[in-house]
């Protein structure tokens, strides 16, 4: 079921009132009840999948019972092995078992021992990427005694599944969303408008910005030798919006239907476009994932202490790991590396962690240096971003190619070059939403705090014309794929 | 919990009743293809591909036939004989009528169909479009169509800078410049789209099954008259090769099933195209008031 749908619009209010109505005095209903819509909301893809979340929650269940009764080190570390080994599994199998069949049979047949590469006909399930991680850092956080394992399975399921974020996170820890399977949920107002606010704001970047975006990126990325490099370099720009609109958007719409049902979940962007560095970016983009890597990768290789030898092998073992993540293909290996190769300098300089605050703080308009500095990382974000769109490296590098052509002075030739017009009017004005409300939440967060409701209500209502005027074609969120 | 009730369902109903507001201002400029949705069950249809949206003006048939028809027929990637657009037919007619006039127009690509087997309707491309998934023809606003097959920003129904209307009677209009290097052009893409898609596509005896059921409906409701328009003989050409002994199979349908049979194909040079393919709105009127005088002959 996709947030953007006339399904989920129907879904999202039933569950919500058999939440607060029918299930609200008893808590183990209210965690069966969204147990049960979680499952419902995942089978509306693919009910056979729903498999591998019950698996998948079983084992890490069971891990976190068994870690509980032993304290032996190796048993503990046997079942933290089987953990990891059966979520690490079902991804590879699943994501990257062809990617490494034909990988393997490519090296060999360069090597002079050519072979066919087995390939499985599979579709990867939705999410998978984003729910065995979260039950992995469940178990990891067990066998690191960071955390009670639970013997609540409604609550451990509901956890492992809850449908707000079940298929493009934020991928959360069981530290923050665990425990508040175990307490009262009690509905506040101002927390259920906030979360509407979220919500209606998220559609926004999803449904306006990101699909708007879409065709243009589509059209460029599909054809680049069809278009000017001026053309092009506005796909690449739309692709930055797209990307954005559509993640973040999504992240968005999932905090938001969080906070309907009294849970609150973890932010996962931070205004990453105003970002001075790209260690800032990192800070700011998919917070969920970075913070991930971070805690459960780039701290136990050792992090940033050591030799510089030892920080350089870190770094990029975490940035290609990063990219690996998002995709079975060369592309996004390329991509983590070329981030973490914008990020060393900064880490060898020690100035990875100079924008710590949020850009021009009380502050209405950056500093002419801060101004171009954002420029800079932007560009240089979009540059990256060609590899992570194009289906090959050897596309992106034509596209690159094509980018910086004679034709980069010709005027845009696409066919519907209004719309390109509407479309960088809408961005603008999203941009200085965001903008302005880049030291809180989400830009509409604050926005019109002060002003009478019905002003409120008005600019709200105007949002939601917007949505449904400008909202382009319905389709998938870019991380279902992940 | 009540205030927020109120205040979001009262914000839902304002929401509901501007979008609803502003289909209900959706009409022939909107889109090509949805006021054909909206319109009430008909009695007589001039049926086909976009040959016959932008060829065949009921406005002018009518004092041939002396009775309304209404043009109910799409493009060739929407209704080519099959049964997505049977159904649709079906779904459109009024099924008390006896008396109609149907015009069904005919040309090889509506008989044909791309893919590894012409011949497996499971492969029929229109039957995942609006013409195979709609459940009504003729609602007002038609909401399953808006919401689902709806081609563009919901802006474009309130402000539409069109180069094309629906009239009420189903005919399309279409206003591209006409200038001859404009029409040049045009033909040219064409020709060079049509060759490509020899390639691809073959005839397909299942569609022209579903022909023959489209006849054999039609009948039970009215009279039922074949027509295959004309178009530059450049393209003509085109059709000839995709189906060479075309003209012989309608004959023998139009045969077997009493059906009275007019090929328009051999008068291209009296008429104006805008593409090699549509005729020009002066030329339509001119054939349609040619179909209309053999009609009212037979």
């Amino acid at each position: 079921m996709l947030f953007n749908s006339i399904d989920f619009a129907i879904f999202l209010p039933i569950v919500f009132l058999l939440y607060w109505f029918v299930a609200n005095k008893n808590l183990k209903l209210q965690n069966f009840l969204l147990l049960v819509a979680s499952y419902v909301f995942y089978a509306w893809w693919d009910w056979r999948f729903l498999s591998l979340i019950v698996f998948s929650s079983a084992v890490d269940y069971l891990v976190g019972i068994g870690l509980s009764k032993t304290e032996k080190k190796q048993s503990r570390k046997a079942l933290l092995l089987l953990s990891i080994f059966v979520n690490l599994g079902f991804l590879g199998f699943f994501k990257y078992f062809n990617f490494f069949s034909e990988s393997f049979a490519e090296a060999f047949t360069l090597l002079g021992h050519p072979f066919e590469a087995s390939r499985l006909n599979i579709i990867l399930p939705v999410g998978i990427s984003f729910y065995t991680f979260q039950t992995m850092s469940y178990s990891i956080d067990v066998y690191r005694r960071k955390m009670e394992p639970t013997k609540d399975v409604v609550a451990f399921f509901s956890f492992v599944s809850f449908f707000p974020q079940l298929v493009a996170g934020p991928i959360e820890r069981a530290t923050n969303l665990l425990p508040q399977f175990f307490r009262k949920r009690k509905f506040e107002y101002a927390v259920a408008m906030d979360g509407l606010r979220q919500i209606l704001w998220g559609l926004f970047k999803k449904m306006v910005i990101a699909d708007n975006c879409a065709q243009f990126v589509n059209l460029a990325f599909n054809n680049p030798q069809d278009y000017t490099a001026s053309s092009l370099a506005i796909g690449v720009v739309f692709f930055a919006f797209q990307i954005y609109g559509d993640f973040s958007g999504y992240s968005d719409i999932a905090i938001g239907t969080a906070k309907l049902f009294g849970f609150n979940l973890m932010k996962n962007f931070s205004y990453p476009y105003f970002s001075r560095d790209i260690a800032e970016f990192w800070r700011r983009w998919h917070i969920s994932l970075s913070t991930w890597f971070r805690d459960y990768v780039y701290i136990p290789l050792g992090g940033s202490r050591g030799s510089n030898w030892l920080k350089v092998r870190n770094i990029f073992i975490i940035f290609i790991v990063s990219g690996f993540w998002h995709g079975a293909n060369w592309t996004f290996i390329f991509w983590g590396a070329l981030n973490a190769l914008y990020f060393l300098p900064l880490l060898l300089l020690k100035r990875n962690r100079q924008h710590i605050e949020v850009v021009a703080k009380d502050r209405l308009l950056p500093s002419i240096a801060d101004f171009f500095k954002i420029l800079l990382t932007f560009t240089i974000t979009c540059f990256a971003w060609i590899f992570f769109r194009a289906n090959s490296l050897s596309s992106a590098f034509e596209y690159i190619s094509l980018l910086f052509s004679e034709s980069i002075f010709d005027a845009p030739n696409f066919l519907a070059l209004n719309k390109v017009y509407v479309l960088s009017f809408l961005i603008v004005g999203f941009l200085m939403l965001e903008w302005k409300g880049r030291e809180t939440n989400y830009a509409l967060e604050s926005f019109g705090e002060s002003w009478p409701k019905p002003a409120k209500y008005a600019f709200y209502y105007s949002l939601a014309m917007l949505i449904f005027f400008f909202g382009g074609k319905e389709q998938a969120f870019i991380y279902f794929q992940f | 919990m009540k205030k927020f009730l109120i205040e979001s369902s009262l914000f839902a109903v304002a929401i509901i009743a501007s979008v609803y507001f502003v289909f209900l201002q959706a009409d022939g400029k909107s889109d090509p293809f949805y006021s054909r949705t909206t319109t009430p069950k008909q009695s007589s249809l001039i049926l086909g591909t976009s040959k016959a949206a932008q060829g065949l003006m009921p406005e002018v048939l009518k004092p041939y036939l002396r009775k309304d028809s209404y043009n109910f027929s799409f493009t060739v990637a929407h209704s080519p004989f099959g049964p997505a657009y049977l159904s649709a037919i079906e779904k459109k007619l009024e099924p008390q009528s006896k008396d109609g006039v149907f015009i069904i127009t005919v040309d090889p690509w509506s008989i044909s169909s791309d893919g590894a087997d012409p011949n497996n309707e499971s492969q029929f491309g229109e039957s995942k479009s609006f013409m195979g998934t709609l459940p009504s023809f003729s609602s007002k606003p038609n909401i399953s169509y808006l919401l689902n097959n709806y081609g563009d920003n919901y802006i474009k129904i309130l402000w539409n800078f069109s180069l094309m209307q629906v009239h009420t009677d189903g005919w399309l209009e279409v206003f591209p410049p006409m200038d001859s290097a404009s029409v040049k052009n045009r033909t040219a893409e064409n020709i060079l789209e049509q060759k490509l898609k020899l390639k691809s596509y073959k005839f397909s005896e299942t569609r022209f099954e579903y022909l023959k059921k489209t006849i054999k409906l039609l009948k039970n409701h009215g009279k039922v008259y074949l027509v295959r328009l004309p178009v530059d003989h450049r393209i003509a050409e085109i059709e000839t090769e995709l189906l060479p002994d075309f003209d012989e199979k309608i004959e023998e349908l139009a045969k077997t099933t009493s059906v009275p049979y007019l090929s328009l194909m051999n008068s291209d040079t009296k008429f104006t195209f805008t593409d090699g393919i549509h005729l020009y709105r002066d030329s339509a009127k001119e054939v349609s008031a040619e179909v209309g005088e053999w009609i009212s002959k037979q």
